[in-house]
């Protein structure tokens, strides 16, 4: 109901668009009657989704770190997913961002994390053996000097960030082994803010998904 | 009595809406919208989300009717992806500029989903939320002829009028409405405990100790100063709430573009967060004003700004002639320059 209502409000605005430019031409008092309607189904339908906080995409209800800072990270409150590449004797390298475009990096983990589960078998073969090949394609860009990303490498350091702005792990070939990715791993992490503000290491990691599955 | 008061708003929501505006500044906004999606446009692919579809399964039909997006058109989708591109270099460029614009509005509605469509339906602070509704307003401003390529229309379109000015507020109020609802949402969820020291404290750990972030170090010390959070707390909240005031203040615009870019730097070099639409803060610059300096810093002797006629008339001209005075009489130059300088801006 709501993708209703959401699409019905932009068709709104847009027909309503249209009609004050067609009315531009009749005159002033036509115009303004209708820019009048036009200004108030705007007022209207954005501030419905802005006090109902209620999606209307493009109608925005803005909801910016509207909680609370959280006082652990864990699967279920405030969840963090690593992304690891696994090589054939088992080291793990994190992933770098641009590895997995043209997915937004965070997007797509926030897929993962909420759906691969729930695949099929063969669904969540096919969702490894993607990924496993874009970490690998990445790895190999890396490892010839090359931008890793196939989307910003037009723009390169002046394309727009994400709405996170990640860590370039792959910045020298260094970064990245001489040989290929086998396997890709996701963990949840778990941890306390204010124990590993004392203590980095005090964290724990289990697996979210692991390809190929017999890892 | 009743009728007074409905006149009187009436009257209100004129002067409001209908104030004159300059149609250099609605030119400024114009472009400045179109090159902001571009850069989104040329920073991500959005039609090759299109040619992936085992990642489509958990999105429902009635989200994909919304958006009329369908996995499995890559190629089609590319070339909306091209024509938003052109639509959007017109737009900037002022070439049909009103067309343009309501073509990009609908393929920017169109395609800007997919960047999150995988996992959620509104795609809002990745960057093109405000881009289709600011355009289809300013499609509905008639063009400047004077500041656009083509059709190209008389000099008369340079004077101020009203059918510049609404589209203009209306697009100031989309993006007062970032901070406004961000403001709504914190008070709604969590109420005075957004701003408290210790939340603040642990949103920056939060991103501070997660190596996967890009900016650490400054969360880092901020964290350790439980005095300063409460401080950004504070004035977080106190900053979002007071944006509306651009909308109906050239001086609140004045002050709030600059703290704006900067609270928008400081939250990607604190946070490693980045809300692609706070850039439109651009949009409250007032580009008239600034070509209107320009123009008598570039006069001669107009180093000195308005000093209009000063050093010509001792001191007791309010005309802007400045070099070509021989005793009481103006020659034809002075008098051109007095005309185009409006007495405004000379006094």
């Amino acid at each position: 109901m709501t993708y209703l209502i959401a699409a019905l409000g932009f068709a709104g605005f847009v027909i309503l668009g249209l009609i004050v430019i067609i009315a531009g031409g009749r005159g002033e008092a036509v115009s303004r009657r209708w820019i009048n309607c036009f200004i108030a189904y705007i007022l209207g339908v954005s501030f419905l989704a802005g006090i109902s906080q209620r999606d209307l995409w493009p109608f925005s209800y803005w909801r910016l770190m509207q909680r609370v800072g959280p006082t652990e990270v864990s699967d279920s409150a405030y969840a963090v997913v690593q992304a690891v590449a696994v090589t054939s004797n088992g080291d793990e390298y994190p992933i770098d961002y641009r590895a997995w475009e043209p997915f937004t990096y965070e997007e797509l983990l926030t897929w993962l994390m909420r759906n691969v589960n729930s695949l099929s078998g063969p669904a969540r073969d096919s969702v490894g053996a993607f990924l496993l090949k874009k970490t690998e394609s990445a790895r190999l860009a890396a490892r010839a000097g090359q931008w890793p990303g196939v989307v910003t490498r037009r723009l390169r350091d002046l394309a727009a960030p994400s709405h996170l702005l990640l860590a370039r792990r792959w910045q020298n070939r260094d970064d990245v082994p001489n040989t290929a990715f086998v396997g890709i791993r996701l963990y949840w992490e778990h941890w306390n803010v204010e124990t590993r503000a004392r203590d980095p290491a005090a964290m724990r990691r289990t697996i979210l998904y692991t390809f190929p599955a017999q890892q | 009595m009743m009728n007074r008061l409905v006149e009187r708003m009436r009257r209100l929501w004129d002067e409001f809406w209908f104030e004159p505006a300059s149609p250099l500044n609605l030119t400024w906004v114009r472009s400045l919208v179109a090159l902001h999606a571009l850069w989104m446009m040329f920073s991500r692919n959005y039609a090759a989300v299109s040619g992936l579809p085992i990642f489509w399964i958990s999105i429902p039909s009635g989200l994909r009717w919304r958006y009329l997006l369908f996995p499995g058109h890559p190629v089609f989708e590319q070339s909306l992806q091209t024509i938003a591109i052109i639509a959007l270099v017109c737009v900037a460029l002022g070439v049909l500029p009103r067309v343009a614009c309501v073509v990009a509005s609908l393929l920017v509605y169109h395609l800007a989903p997919l960047e999150t469509f995988i996992w959620t339906p509104t795609p809002f602070a990745r960057g093109l939320t405000l881009t289709p509704l600011i355009l289809v307003v300013l499609a509905c401003a008639p063009g400047a002829g004077g500041y656009q390529l083509w059709p190209r229309s008389p000099a008369s379109d340079h004077e101020p009028s009203w059918r510049y000015g609404w589209p203009l507020r209306l697009t100031w109020l989309f993006v007062a409405q970032i901070y406004l609802f961000a403001a709504f949402a914190k008070a709604e969820a969590s109420g005075w405990r957004w701003s408290s020291a210790e939340s603040i404290r642990r949103w920056l750990l939060v991103f501070a100790l997660d190596p996967r972030w890009r900016f650490h170090s400054l969360a880092f010390w901020l964290a350790a100063h439980p005095t300063l959070c409460l401080i950004i707390g504070i004035v977080t909240v106190v900053l979002e709430w007071s944006v509306v005031l651009a909308v109906f203040s050239k001086i609140a615009r004045a002050i709030l573009l600059p703290v704006l870019l900067a609270f928008a730097v400081g939250i990607m070099l604190i946070l490693s967060i980045h809300v692609g639409e706070t850039w439109l803060v651009l949009t409250f610059l007032d580009v008239d004003r600034l070509a209107q300096r320009l123009r008598a810093w570039k006069r001669p002797g107009g180093a000195s700004g308005h000093q209009c006629g000063l050093n010509s008339f001792g001191g007791a001209g309010r005309r802007c002639g400045v070099q070509h005075v021989t005793g009481n009489v103006l020659d034809e130059s002075e008098q051109i320059e007095g005309q185009l300088c409006g007495p405004a801006r000379c006094q």
